[in-house]
Formats: structure tokens, sequence, C-alpha cells
């Protein structure tokens, strides 16, 4: 039996409809839940108040293993009674550029029964709130296409600005990798449901700009469970052949199993892109996704010149 | 009996359709439900598995069939229709059909006619139809083909059923010979005239084969009610109201029409108890009272339900002048005393309020009396007389009464015939001769007809001058041929003479009920207006009987009859008239009931006479057994059989989700219950909102709460009432106040004057209060009502300022404030009565300190050095972000529930202080304003 209308309806995929105004508004509303967001997480977080590359001082040391003798302050080493050596830390300026890319394809506009939200509005709730902390980290954000890496406080808005008015490319599952500098880091935000041998091509391509991939895996929690009993036709929101299912809830085992697999298979070409990758379900709370993020951009920036971090699970 | 018949028996052909169906039914599998899934992808990696059989099951099939068969029946039309019982057989039938006026539901009669007669037709028996209304119109025996034409030319007709008639008409030879007969009485189940009745049925059994006769009648509960009568009383007019047994109607109402039909007064009647009759009564004023021409049972829809008034049913009113003097000490024996009571069952009268003839008699006039009744006045004076003279050429009737004044009278004015002086004495001490005796009233008398009491004599009269009129004028005469009363026409009105007086000295007659019944007779004279036919014979009019309007033969035309139903109609044309002798007429086949005579002077008849009465047909179960009329519709199954389909259809409905998967087995039986709940029972609105409205009002009123506006978030409303739960601890615990648990309110609907201070957590959930909302709002605090909004967005406020956004709370707080008629608004003041209500603060902490408290702005004084505003009252409204009540907040065992911004330290603290500031000073207003004061006060005293 075909069904002519797709099941989904697409208008209400941010970013699809191309009604300005209903996306802005939503966006404004994710924009204000970004910013209490943030503001949740905002105390746990002091990745600027550290030691690294600038002009300010920020704290003595003892010398150590593997300091340069140039790093010794003489001045402070003489003062010392018990003639430790000590190396003077300078606190760290280098403001770090993160760039954003939410995957704003159909797909991501899915929002089952089980969860408050659809993974688009989750995904872009994460995005802005963490452009959010960026900035007020000092950090500078960057929409790869439309808009220029900006530390201004007023960029999260921007963002949301930009893609409320359709940004260029935004259709796309993955950003165009020809604006993203080396030394950058690069957050997407998708469920990342695509043929694993496929996206890891792309994302090689991002990684071999010299930018630190994170990868934020969006899912529906019926995506996880396949919470789906009797006869059953599944369609997909991208096109592609419908699945009939006799009895939906005999193929949870296997699925299960199929969508394991499929990760396994995305956490290794993600490790050896050396990409973090986070995975979050739009039923779980959105400030434990956040404030692991977060961290892993901080330890990008201690990390900066060092080897890539084992990005373990 | 009833047969099962189709009303498109071809429909059923459709039920060979059925394999058909079988086999596509069989052949579709169930739709299956579809489900956007992003993963679709990886489902098609999985190995491939068996699909689930293509077929339904084979209940569910079956269940379908049943469908279809039930619509296919339903679109057939099976009817059920009860027929009339006549038992099978062969031999010839005899049926009695009741068409008098008790045929209300003649149609049913009809019918079950009809079905009888197509049943003798079926199986070729011999018909007699006896109708008991109209006898001559039994025909038979002969086929049922020929008795049809009879039958459906029969009508049901006005007047009461003649049994004993039909009974003679049965006996007879021609019918008798076919006997033994099947004997089917379709009865009115009303008894009607004892005799008649015993007679036909007597005659049924005689004639019925096996000596039962049936008789169908109406149930008891639909016999119909019928009309007594109506006396036209002093107060009110009295209609009596009968029914036939207790089972029928017990309350009802009684419509008074006029003569061109409107309608002019109901009133009810209630059959109490067992009570077979009932009073209506309408208690208006008489002018009215006369106006009325038809009372009719509302919905009676019989003959008797209406009964007909005429110009005998109004009452008269009478202006009584009494001209005999010196009786005021005696008034039992006053002339007027007599006369009084003589006419006071049919008319109002009036009596002269003093002894001045001419201001009485004008006065009389002026209200427009119908009759003037002078009692042995001689002379009249001559205004007077001119004026009398013009009222009863208008249409009045004069009645004198003579009396030793008048005997001694010259004043011929006004008198029906000229009298001779003095009058004359019969018996008595000093004559030979004995009081005369009455005379039997003449047939042209207006008292003609009315019995005359043995001992009536008159022992003194005044004499009318021999003249050629006089024996035409004479109403009535002594036995030797002299006047007793004497009348006559004057323009449209009458004059009249009693040549007695009107006491006992003159004549026995007033003390007799002879008299009552003649000023009966006159009181329904007077009025009746003359025609032009009598008018044109003046010259002659000597003929008393010209008084009441008959034709050469003293008889009253058909005017308007009442059908069977009480309808008004024109007469049928074997309506003969009506003698106008003044003998009541009995109701019957030539004189349906109805209005005889000319249009202005109409004669009433109707079916109720002093012997009417309704009871239920009466006989001796051993001859006769009774059977119910067939019900007239018949019962159409189609709807039933629908309505089993929709159940069924629900059923597989249920199914279909539930095979799909599309509910559960755990949701599936309770949803199939509850569909079958709601479409069994009729759902009954719950009057629970009032119950919850008082009791909400009764714990209000009870003890001083702490109230909060109810969201659309119940966790909101949750956290709300936990804050306010710890407020009212705290103020239990450290003030004299100490409110009851706080409460929630739905500010759309619940009383709001209980409660002095509203905490509205505003939700962006809720969309803006309606405009009947906001105006309750504003009734509120314009009252002295204080409302406090928390928008809870003190902490992203600086946030949101700097992302340029508005909090989606904040926005909903100026949705609604924008249509609440709101004061200027500050920040609160230093100086402000809040600052120092209970404990002295600075600033009114929630969970967050980033937000300010604002309050009315006080009216700014000259007197800037007063330490507190004397705010002339309490800020009607307050608004903060800061989320007090989340700093309340406490669990059931008093820990508090939410974390605090910590900006200052011992947060909390000043939160529950702030609620406590808040509290009193909205209970004490500026009181405390003047608290602030007592040092000052105290020091002074001190000195």
């Amino acid at each position: 039996m075909a069904v002519d209308r797709p099941p989904y309806d697409q208008a209400s995929v941010l970013g699809l409809a191309g009604d300005a105004d209903l996306l802005a508004s939503t966006l404004d509303d994710i924009g204000v839940h970004a910013i209490e967001l943030a503001q949740t997480v905002a105390p746990g977080l002091h990745g600027r108040r550290r030691a690294g590359i600038g002009d300010t001082f920020w704290e003595y040391r003892h010398f150590a293993e593997g300091d340069y003798a140039h790093q010794i302050d003489w001045r402070r080493s003489g003062r010392s009674e018990q003639g430790h050596y000590f190396v003077r830390e300078k606190e760290f300026e280098t403001a770090q550029t993160v760039w954003l890319w939410p995957d704003m394809t159909l797909s991501m506009g899915f929002q089952s029964d089980l969860a408050d939200t659809a993974k688009i509005d989750r995904a872009l709730l994460l995005l802005l709130a963490l452009a959010q902390l960026l900035v007020a980290g000092g950090e500078r954000v960057a929409l790869p296409g439309p808009m220029a890496p900006n530390a201004h406080r007023r960029a999260p808005r921007l963002i949301a600005e930009h893609l409320a008015a359709g940004m260029e490319g935004a259709h796309t599952r993955f950003p165009a990798t020809d604006l993203i500098t080396p030394g950058s880091s690069c957050v997407i935000f998708s469920d990342f449901l695509d043929p694993v041998a496929g996206m890891g091509e792309t994302l090689a391509e991002i990684a071999e700009t010299g930018a630190t991939l994170h990868l934020v895996e969006i899912a529906d929690p019926a995506e996880e469970l396949l919470p789906y009993a009797g006869r059953i036709e599944f369609q997909s929101l991208e096109g592609g052949q419908p699945y009939l299912a006799g009895k939906a809830e005999t193929l949870r085992d296997d699925y299960t199993s199929a969508l394991a697999a499929h990760r396994e298979a995305l956490r290794h070409t993600a490790n050896l892109l050396g990409a973090s990758i986070l995975s979050h379900r739009t039923d779980h709370s959105p400030e434990a996704a956040l404030l692991a993020l977060a961290a892993r951009i901080s330890e990008d920036e201690t990390d900066l010149f060092h080897l890539p971090a084992e990005t373990a699970a | 009996m009833s047969g099962l018949v189709f009303t498109s028996p071809f429909v059923l052909t459709a039920l060979l359709a059925l394999p058909v169906l079988w086999w596509l039914l069989r052949l579709t599998p169930p739709a299956p439900k579809v489900v956007a899934f992003p993963p679709t992808r990886i489902l098609h990696e999985l190995p491939q598995r068996e699909e689930s059989a293509a077929k339904s099951p084979l209940w569910l099939t079956l269940m379908r069939l049943l469908i279809a068969t039930l619509i296919i029946l339903a679109l057939a039309g099976p009817m059920a229709a009860p027929t009339v019982p006549v038992s099978a057989g062969s031999g010839p039938l005899l049926l009695i059909v009741d068409n008098g006026w008790a045929s209300k539901d003649w149609s049913v009669r009809r019918e079950a006619i009809e079905q009888a007669l197509d049943q003798a037709e079926r199986d070729d028996r011999v018909v007699v139809l006896a109708p008991t209304a109209d006898p001559a119109l039994t025909s038979g025996p002969a086929d049922a083909q020929a008795v049809r034409e009879v039958a459906d030319s029969l009508n049901a007709l006005p007047h009461p059923p003649l049994r004993g008639d039909i009974a003679t008409r049965l006996t007879a030879d021609a019918i008798a010979a076919p006997a033994p007969y099947d004997v089917v009485w379709l009865s009115d189940g009303l008894a009607h005239d004892a005799d008649g009745d015993a007679a036909l049925l007597d005659a049924l059994v005689s004639l019925d084969g096996d000596g039962v006769v049936t008789i169908v009648a109406p149930d008891e509960a639909s016999l119909p009610l019928g009309q007594i009568g109506a006396r036209n009383g002093s107060s009110a007019m009295i209609v009596t109201v009968a029914r036939a047994n207790t089972a029928s109607v017990s309350v009802g109402e009684v419509q008074a029409f006029d003569a061109k039909g409107r309608l002019i007064d109901t009133a009810p009647f209630a059959f109490e108890g067992e009570n077979l009759t009932a009073q209506a009564s309408f208690d208006r004023p008489i002018e009215l009272r006369n106006t009325f021409r038809r009372l009719e049972i509302a919905g009676a829809g019989t003959a008797a339900g209406v009964y007909l008034l005429d110009n005998r049913n109004e009452r008269r009113t009478v202006g009584l002048v009494d001209g005999t003097a010196g009786d005021a000490d005696q008034p039992l024996l006053s002339s007027a005393h007599y006369i009084g009571n003589a006419l006071a069952p049919f008319s109002d009268v009036r009596r002269a309020p003093d002894r001045n003839v001419e201001n009485a008699i004008q006065r009389m006039v002026d209200q427009g009396v119908s009759i003037i009744v002078l009692t042995d006045i001689g002379t009249i004076p001559d205004a007077s007389a001119d004026l009398l003279a013009e009222w009863v050429d208008t249409g009045g009737m004069l009645i004198r009464f003579a009396g030793p004044r008048l005997a001694a009278s010259d004043d011929n004015r006004l008198l029906p015939v000229a009298l001779r002086r003095g009058g004359r004495t019969l018996g008595g001490t000093l004559s030979w001769s004995e009081p005369r005796r009455i005379d039997t009233f003449p047939q042209t008398s207006p008292f003609s007809g009315v019995s005359i009491e043995a001992g009536t004599t008159v022992a003194r009269q005044v004499l009318a001058t021999p003249s050629i009129e006089l024996a035409d004028r004479s109403w009535a005469q002594l036995d030797d041929g002299t006047p007793l009363v004497t009348g006559t026409r004057s323009g449209e009105g009458f004059l009249v003479l009693f040549h007695i007086a009107a006491d006992q000295r003159w004549s026995n007659l007033p003390l007799s009920g002879t008299f009552v019944e003649m000023m009966h007779r006159l009181a329904e004279l007077a009025g009746a207006p003359r025609d032009a036919a009598s008018g044109g014979e003046e010259g002659t009019a000597a003929d008393p009987s010209g008084l009441i309007e008959t034709d050469a033969a003293n008889l009253l035309a058909p005017f308007q009859t009442l059908d069977a139903t009480g309808r008004l109609g024109d007469p049928p044309a074997r309506t003969q008239p009506l003698s106008a002798d003044g003998q009541p007429t009995a109701v019957g086949m030539d004189h349906p009931p109805g209005f005889y005579g000319p249009s202005d002077a109409l004669r009433a008849l109707n079916i109720a006479d002093e012997t009417f009465q309704l009871s239920p047909l009466a006989f001796d179960p051993a001859v006769a057994q009774v059977r119910p009329y067939p019900s007239s519709e018949p019962v159409d199954f189609a709807p039933w059989l629908l309505l089993a389909a929709i159940l069924i259809l629900f059923a597989d409905a249920i199914a279909v989700l539930w095979i799909t998967g599309r509910i559960g087995h755990r949701i599936a039986a309770p949803t199939a219950a509850a569909l079958a709940v709601l479409v069994v029972v009729a759902a009954k609105p719950v009057s629970a909102q009032e119950m919850i409205g008082d009791d909400l009002a009764l714990a209000a009123a009870n003890g001083t709460r702490l109230a909060y506006v109810t969201t659309q978030d119940e966790s909101l409303n949750a956290m709300t009432r936990a804050g306010l739960r710890g407020l009212t601890a705290v103020l239990t615990a450290r003030t004299a106040l100490e409110p009851e648990d706080p409460i929630g309110i739905d500010i759309a609907r619940d009383e709001l004057a209980f409660f002095p201070l509203l905490y509205w957590n505003v939700s962006e959930t809720d969309g803006k209060p309606e405009a009947s909302t906001l105006a309750r709002l504003d009734a509120y605090m314009k009252q002295g009502g204080t409302i406090l909004f928390d928008t809870r967005d003190a902490s992203i406020s600086a946030f949101s300022e700097q992302a340029g956004v508005t909090s989606p709370t904040t926005r909903a707080l100026r949705a609604i404030l924008a249509d609440l008629d709101v004061p200027a608004l500050e920040p609160v003041p230093t100086d402000h009565v809040l600052t120092k209500s209970f404990y002295l603060l600075s600033s009114f902490p929630g969970r967050s300190d980033a937000g300010r408290l604002w309050v009315e702005a006080a009216v700014t004084e000259a007197d800037v050095d007063r330490p507190a505003q004397a705010g002339d009252g309490v800020s009607s409204i307050m608004i903060t972000s800061n989320d007090l009540a989340g700093a309340w907040a406490i669990s059931a065992d008093g820990r508090p529930l939410l974390p605090m911004s910590m900006a200052i330290p011992g947060q909390r603290e000043i939160a529950f202080r702030s609620g406590v500031n808040i509290v009193m000073y909205t209970l004490t207003g500026n009181y405390k304003a003047d608290q602030v004061h007592i040092p000052a006060l105290l020091e002074r005293l001190g000195q």
C-alpha cells in the first residue's frame, strides 16, 4: 500500500520549511534554553584559567622533566631558599576557533512519541549553548560557510540568525571543508545514519584540514529501542525503499545488534581520524552532553601543541 | 400476533454476494501502519524473516460478514406489524366500532378496522360492520369488499355512541341469520349509557360463536378527559374536569377562548389522589370571564374535552335600588335581601349605597350594569327616568317590583303596561276571595319550562289597565288570567314589571325556588340583543318568543358544531335545529354539540349535561375478554440492526488496531469496554463543578489561606504549592498569622474574593487568559486583592538581555498585563512599607537576587521626610522575577527543594523574610506605615 504523503510532516523540520518566522521563533526559544543550559554548565567550566601561551603571568611552578632550560625563570629561582628551579607559566590566551555544524537533513527532523523534542531541535540547542559557552570563554565560533570565526558575545545570536535564514549548504549532512582552518575544532551534530564507508570518506576530508573533529551523534530513543509492534511499514525520511515488517516486535534484537555494529564502525572510523564521538539521546538531559562536549573541546586546547589525545569511549 | 415483513425484499438478493465478500475479505491483509523511521536503511540490512500472514484471521472475516449481513437486512426494511386480534377461521365476522366522541385515537381504530377487513378478505369471510355512533351505517352481512366501502367513509362523531340502538339492530333477523359470529368490539373503553352498554353486550354474547366477546380497548392511561361543566361564580369561573379512572393523566390545563377563537386565559387542574374530578379555576374579573365562549382541556382532542358557553353562562351585574322604607332594622325581611339572594348564584348584585334614588340610578348606569332592579319606587325623578329610558333603549333590562308606592303612583313611565291605580287584595279578613295560584307559564314566555312550586300564592297585586297588548306582554299570570309579570322590549332593552312586591308581604313567590329560577331566566335574557327580524316586528313585538330569537317554527338553527376532535366547524348537513323552548336537549346524531341560533344570541349545546360522567367500560369477564389495540406504528427493526452493525464495526476497529499493533493488549480490552459503555450509557453531565465551587468557597472562607494561580504546568503548580507551604510554615512559626494550607485556584472560574494575596507563577505554556478572566482579575485587584507575579527569569535575564531575547515567562506576563488596568509601577523604594512590615529588609530575593520587586508607584507627596510612605492601601500588584516560591519551597519533611544562587549570605532566610513581609503588607496595609512612628511616639510619651 503506497503512501502518497511523507509520513513525517516535513514542514515542521527546522531549516527545511522555509518558514523563516516559524524558524526564527523556534530558534528564539531554543536560544533562551541554550542560554539557560549554558548557564547551568558554566560554573563547572574554567577552561580559560590555566597555563598556556600568552603574555599574562599565570603561576610559577617547579621545573620538571621535559621542560626546556630557557623556560626557567632565573629571578624567581634565585630567590628560592631550597634551590628549586621555577618555571614561569603564562596564562593561556590563544583563542580557539570552533566550527559548528548542524546536520539539517530530513532525518534530523524525526521525533518519536518517546522524545520531547526533534533531533534537530536538540542539535540546535546543544550547538547554540555550546556557542554561548565558547563565546563566554573567549573562543571564536564559526559556521563553515556563512559565518567566519567570530568571538563577539553576540556570535551565538548571529549563528541563530544564519540558521534561521537557511544557511548555504545546510541541507548536506557534513560541512564544506575549504574554510576550516588547521588547528581549529569542528563540532558536527548529526545522526550519522548513512553508511559508515561514505561518511568516513567525508569525515576524513575534514580531518585532513588539520581540525580536530568532534562528532555528536544525536539519536531518538525510538531509533535505539525500536518500540514498534505489529504490522509496520517503516519509511525512511530521505527516500529509499520502505521496509515492511510483519511483526515489528520480532525485529528488535536483530536491529539492536545491527545498530550497535553501525555505531562501532563509526567509532572505529572516528578513532582513526582522531575524532571524538559523543552519543546523545534526545530523551536524555542536554546538560550532560553539553558538559562532556565542553570538556572535550577544552581538552583540545590543553593538547593544542601535543599529540591528539586518545579519545577513548 | 405479528408478521415480519420486508419493505424492500429485493435488497435481500444482496445476501447472495456474501461469498464473494468472504473471498475478498480473506484475501486482503490488514493495511500496515506507516511510521517514519530514519534508520530504515539499517533495517534493510537485517536478515530477512518470514512475512506475517497475509490473510485476515477467520474470526475477523466472520465479524465483517456479519456486519455486511446486518446492513443488508436493515436496508431490506424489516417490519413487525402487530395486528388486530381477529381469530382465524372462516365464519362470519361481526365488527362493532365505537365512533362516538371518545375517538381521539380514531386513526388507530380505523387501522384496526382495515386490518380486520384485510384479514376477513384473505379468509373470504362474511362481515358485519356496526358503528355505534351512527347505527344507520350498519352494513352487512356482506363480503369484506362491500363492507370496506362503508368503513372507508366512517368517521368519528361528536356525540356519545348509541349502543342500545345498535343492540336492537343486531338482533334483527337479517343480521342474526349468519350467526354464530366471531365478534370483535373495537371500543372506546368508556361506559356511556349503562342500559345501552348492557344491551349491546348481551346481544354480542348471544351472537358470538364461543360466547366470549373480544373487546379491543385502549389502555387505561389513554382514556380521555371530559368537562362536566363550568360555573361562573362570584369570584371565579370554576370548571369541573372528569376522568374515567385514576390511571389517566392527573394534571392538565383548561384553555378559555372567546367568541373569535382567541385564547384568553388558561387555568391548571390536578386530580388529587383517587378523585375522578378536578377543578380548574379562572380567577379573573367578571368582564373577562363573560367573554369566555369555549373552554377546552388542552390537548384533549375530543368533543367532550370542550365545554361551550353562551350568554346564559355570563354573569350579569345587577344594580339594586330599593324603594321600600324602614326595613333597615330588619334586613332579612327586606326586598333587597330576597332579590339579592335570588340573583346571587348567577350574577353580581350591586346595591345602592344610599336612599337617594337619583344618585343611585346615576351610579348604576355609570357602572354599566346589565340589569337595574327597582323595588316599589312609584315615582321616578324626571332626570332619572330619562336616564333609565335611554339606558333601556341601549340594551339594559329594567325590572321593577310593585309595592304600596307603585300602586299609589300615577306615573306610568318605564312600565311595560299601564297600571290601574291601587291594585287588588285577594283573601284576607275582609275578602271572600282566596289568594291566587300562579298559572303555568306560557310557551312564549321567557319563564317557559320553569316549574312552579306547589303552594306559591299571590295575595296582592297591582293590576294592568286592560289593553290589546296585555296578553302578549304577560310573561306570567295568575290562574285567573291577571298578569303577574309583564315585560316588553324597549329599544334594545327590556322593561319588566313584577306585579307583586319583592318581599313576602304580597306573595310568597319571593320565598320560593321558582322566584330564583325566574330571576335566572331574566338574567339570561338581559343583554341578549335582538336581531333585525325581531326589530322589524317591533310594532307587534308583544310575543315574548321574539325576545329569544327563534325562527317561525320556534327553532334555533345550528350555527357551528363540534366535530369528534372538539373543533368548531360548519354543522353537518343532517344537523337539526334546536328547539327553542328552553328544554334541555340531549346531544345526538341530529344535535351534535355546538352553538345554535343566530350569531349574536347563540345557544350552546354540550355533551356534558347534569348526568354526565366518565367511567370505564364495565363488563362481565366471563363473557368478554379485553385486548389492546395494535400500536399504530409498526415496529421497524432497521435501526436496531444498524446499531448492532455499528457496534460490531467499533469492535472491528479495535480488533484491527490490536492486530496491527497500534494498541497493546492491555489497552485494547479497556478501550473496547469503554467504547461499549459509551455507546450503551448516555453520558450524564456531572454537576461536580458546583460542588467543587462550594467546597472551595467553604475552605477558603473558613480560614485565611495563601492562594496561588494554577497553570497548565503541573510541575510548576506543585512547586508553587510547595513554596507557599513553606511560607505558611514560616508564617505560622514566626508571626501571629497562622494560615491554613495553601490552595490552588483557577482564575477563570473560582471565586477570588476570599484571598488577600494571589501568587501567580507565570507559565509560558498557558496562553493569555480570556477577556472575561482578565475582567475578573481587574475587579479583584480593584476590590483590594493583591496579585504577586513571578516570572522566575532573573537568573537568566542577564544572559537574555545580552542575547537580545526576552524570556518566555516575561513575554507571558507582558501579555497578561497588556489588558489589565495596571497602575504605574516602581521598584520597591527603600522607604516603602514592604521593607518594614515585619522584618527590616533592603531587598527581596528569591532563588536569585538579580531581579527587583516592583510595586505600584506611591503617590509622591511633598512630605518627603516621612520615614515610610503612607501608601493609601496596598499595592494591588507586585512583580518579581526572583522565583520566590522556588526559594520557599519545602518538601514534606521540611527540607528545601531547590538550590539558591547564594548571591547574598543567608539568601533563603532573606527570601522567607521577604515572603513574611509581603504577606504582612497585604494583610495590614499601611498600618505598619504608622508603626514606624512608634519610636518617636514613645520618645515623646517618655518626655
